[in-house]
Order: C-alpha cells, then structure tokens, then sequence
C-alpha cells in the first residue's frame, strides 16, 4: 500500500471510529476500517478511549414525569388536529415589527435584496459587454485630422488679394463653411455636408477662387501642373 | 385492569425491536391507544436522556416528549417504513426541539458542576467511572447544540451515520465532521481523563 493509500485509510478509519464503537458500521467499509486497525495501534487508542467515553453516558435520567406527561397527553388524543394552513404559518413569528423585519439576520427580505441586487448587476455587466458599434455618430467626438472627419473637406486657395468679407461670401455661397486656416500656404480648409466636388466646382467659378479640391472621396484629377512628368 | 396491564406488557415488548416499532405505527395509524401508550412508554426515557442534552428544564422536555409523540399519532399514517422508526421519532423531536429552544432562548448549561463536590476524596473505581460520566456530562454541555447532537446520537443511542443524516437533515459527510470535531474538541475539555484505562 503506497503511504498515499494508507494517509486516505487512516482518515476514513478516524472518521468512522464512533460508528465502528457502537456497532452500527457495516460492509466493506467495517473491513477496511477493522483490516486499518490492525496495524494502527493510534485508531486503537482512540478506539478504546470511544469506548470509555461511550461507558460514560448517559447522563443521569431526567427529573421528567412520565405518569405525569402521559395523562396531560392523553386528553389531546381526541382533539382535532390543527388545520394544514395555520400549521405551515406557524414557522414565521406573527406581528413582528418593522425593525424585527429589517433585522439584517432576516432571511426572507435578505433573499429578495439579493436577488434585485443580482439583476442589478447582470444589468450593468450587459452594458460592459455590448459592442460599442450602437453608439450614435453624429455625438461621436472627432479631431479634424481623422480620417471621417475630414470626409467632405475641401482645401481652397484665394486669390492674396482678396478681402475677407469677399472671401466668407464665396465660401457660404458655394454650400461650406471654414473648417481651418489659413495654412502657412494661404490655404484654407473648408467643410461641407454636401458632395464635396460640387463645392469645390462652385468655388472654382469664383474668380477668387485659386485652387478648390477635395480631400477625401473619389480622387479627384490631378492638377495639370503635378500630372507633368 | 389487570387484564389491560397484561395487555400493555405484550403491546410493550412490540416497542423492543425495530419491526414491532413499525408494526405499533401501524397500529397507531389506526387509532389503537394502547400501541400508542406502548410507544410513548419505550420513547419518553429514550427522548428525555437525548433532550436533557439540549435543556435542563424536566418541564420542557416533557412538553417537547409529548408534542413529538402527538405528532406521531396525528401523522402515524404517514410514515412509510422507508426509515427507521427511531430515526423518524427522533427527527420530529429534534425539529420541536430546535424550534422549542429558540423560542425560549434558553441557554444550555454546563450540567454536573453542582454534582462535582459530592463524593470528592472516595477513590474507588465506581466513583471514578461516576466523576469521568459528570466530566463527560459538563464536556458535552460545552459543545455546538449539533456537535453534541450528532454524538449524542451516535454514542448512547447508537444510531447509524445515514439514521443520524436523516434526523438532523444534513449529508453524511456533514455528520462524519461534526463528529470528528466534537472528538478533538471533547479530547481538549477531557484533557487526558480517557487515556490509561481499561
């Protein structure tokens, strides 16, 4: 037997010592634990102290009337038994009060605590581990450089003349509005709602207007002068 | 009245083995009295020596004896034989017992101190048999209510661990370790008074 084998032997055999001393274990467990024995001699210690433990009770009798409690009995014989529903309401004390029922050792109100608790919970967790792609975009937080925030922006070049008020009329009517600049080119970044290339045809028409291109969308023609080799 | 108390006698000596338990509940379902009386004869002393582990009070014991023994008139009908009648006797008055102490909130006292004193200085073997009992008695009183129960049950009314599952409603492992706890813990209180004898 490997010293595994007889650690769990030795432990079942203590556990099952009391039952061993009053007669009551049977089976393949009484073997193994009477076949333990045999070479234990501390579960025969313990054994025969059980046994003087078990000579020493029980106590002495109780000082209770027998003659006395069976005539107090007998009469209740004849009497009907409790109906069914007040016996199941016995268990739970009647009238207590409501600083007794927030008592926080009581179970029936701690039962639904915990559970709303729960639900509260798996609520919230719910929330943690919902895709993120539900939330809205337009309240989307975004900085100018990144990428669908710079879709329908333009860059657009005036004419070094051209006076400010002339330069904010051809930008509103063209459908834009200045997202930023001017750039230490004298470029001005304009954003817009609408399709990016008609703005930038409509500014074009400005006489103002230098250079309009889009910046995002379909790539736009390039520039006579960059297309040369 | 003779004539009943020979007929008590014989409906008694059913009350010594485990089948004529069953077969008094039989008749007891069927509202034979003096089955009845029988049963309540052989389990008075039985219960009275389990529930003085639990109160010291004879007037509370008599009152937990005699509502789990209504109880078994009123519901002798329904048991079924798939336990032991001590163990479903024992069960009810364990629940009445629990259920009774709490209601009283009586605190279980350490029993024998008073009886300690008495044959102090007489060495021979009875009274040390006598001392060890009152030791055992107070180191009993010390213990957890279903530690003590547990050996209780298991020393002097020498239950099986599944009778004793079932009467304190737990799993038999359960029982295993209150036990083995309730041993160290009695061995601690004992303080070597079980070592060295015969």
């Amino acid at each position: 037997m490997s010293q595994v084998d007889a650690r769990a032997a030795h432990a079942e055999a203590q556990q099952a010592l009391p039952w061993l001393a009053n007669g009551t274990l049977a089976g393949t467990e009484l073997e193994r634990v009477q076949a333990h024995l045999q070479g234990c001699a501390a579960c025969r210690a313990d054994l025969a102290a059980l046994h003087l433990l078990r000579a020493a009770g029980p106590g002495p009798a109780p000082g209770a009337d027998l003659e006395g409690a069976l005539a107090r009995l007998l009469p209740q014989l004849d009497a009907p038994a409790p109906a069914p529903a007040p016996a199941t309401a016995a268990p739970l004390p009647p009238a207590r009060g409501w600083r007794a029922r927030l008592a926080a050792n009581d179970a029936r109100w701690l039962r639904v605590a915990a559970g709303l608790q729960c639900g509260v919970i798996a609520v919230l967790a719910a929330l943690l581990l919902r895709p993120a792609g539900g939330a809205p975009e337009d309240g989307a937080y975004r900085v100018l450089g990144a990428e669908r925030g710079a879709q329908g922006t333009l860059v657009v070049t005036f004419r070094p003349d051209t006076p400010e008020r002339e330069l904010r009329r051809i930008v509103l009517d063209s459908g834009a509005h200045i997202a930023g600049g001017p750039t230490v080119t004298g470029a001005w970044l304009l954003g817009t709602a609408g399709a990016p290339a008609t703005v930038a045809a409509r500014l074009r028409a400005q006489p103002a207007v230098t250079l309009a291109e889009p910046l995002a969308g379909p790539p736009a023609a390039p520039p006579s002068a960059e297309g040369r080799p | 009245m003779a004539c009943v108390d020979r007929r008590l006698d014989d409906t008694l000596i059913l009350a010594r083995t485990a089948e004529g338990e069953a077969c008094l509940v039989g008749r007891i379902a069927a509202g034979d009295r003096l089955a009845f009386e029988a049963l309540y004869r052989a389990y008075f002393p039985r219960l009275g020596r389990f529930l003085q582990r639990m109160t010291r009070s004879s007037a509370l014991i008599e009152e937990i004896v005699n509502d789990t023994l209504l109880a078994v008139w009123r519901k002798a009908a329904t048991f079924d034989g798939s336990s032991k009648v001590s163990t479903w006797i024992f069960a009810i008055a364990y629940r009445r017992a629990c259920k009774a102490l709490q209601a009283v909130d009586e605190p279980v006292e350490a029993g024998g101190d008073e009886r300690e004193g008495l044959d102090a200085d007489r060495p021979d073997w009875q009274f040390e048999r006598q001392r060890l009992a009152h030791a055992v008695d107070a180191a009993l009183a010390a213990l957890p209510l279903a530690q003590r129960t547990a050996f209780q049950l298991t020393f002097y009314h020498d239950m099986s661990y599944p009778e004793i599952a079932e009467i304190m409603e737990c799993p038999v492992n359960t029982i295993k370790t209150r036990l083995f706890h309730a041993r160290k813990r009695l061995a601690v209180l004992l303080d070597g008074q079980l070592e060295g004898r015969p």
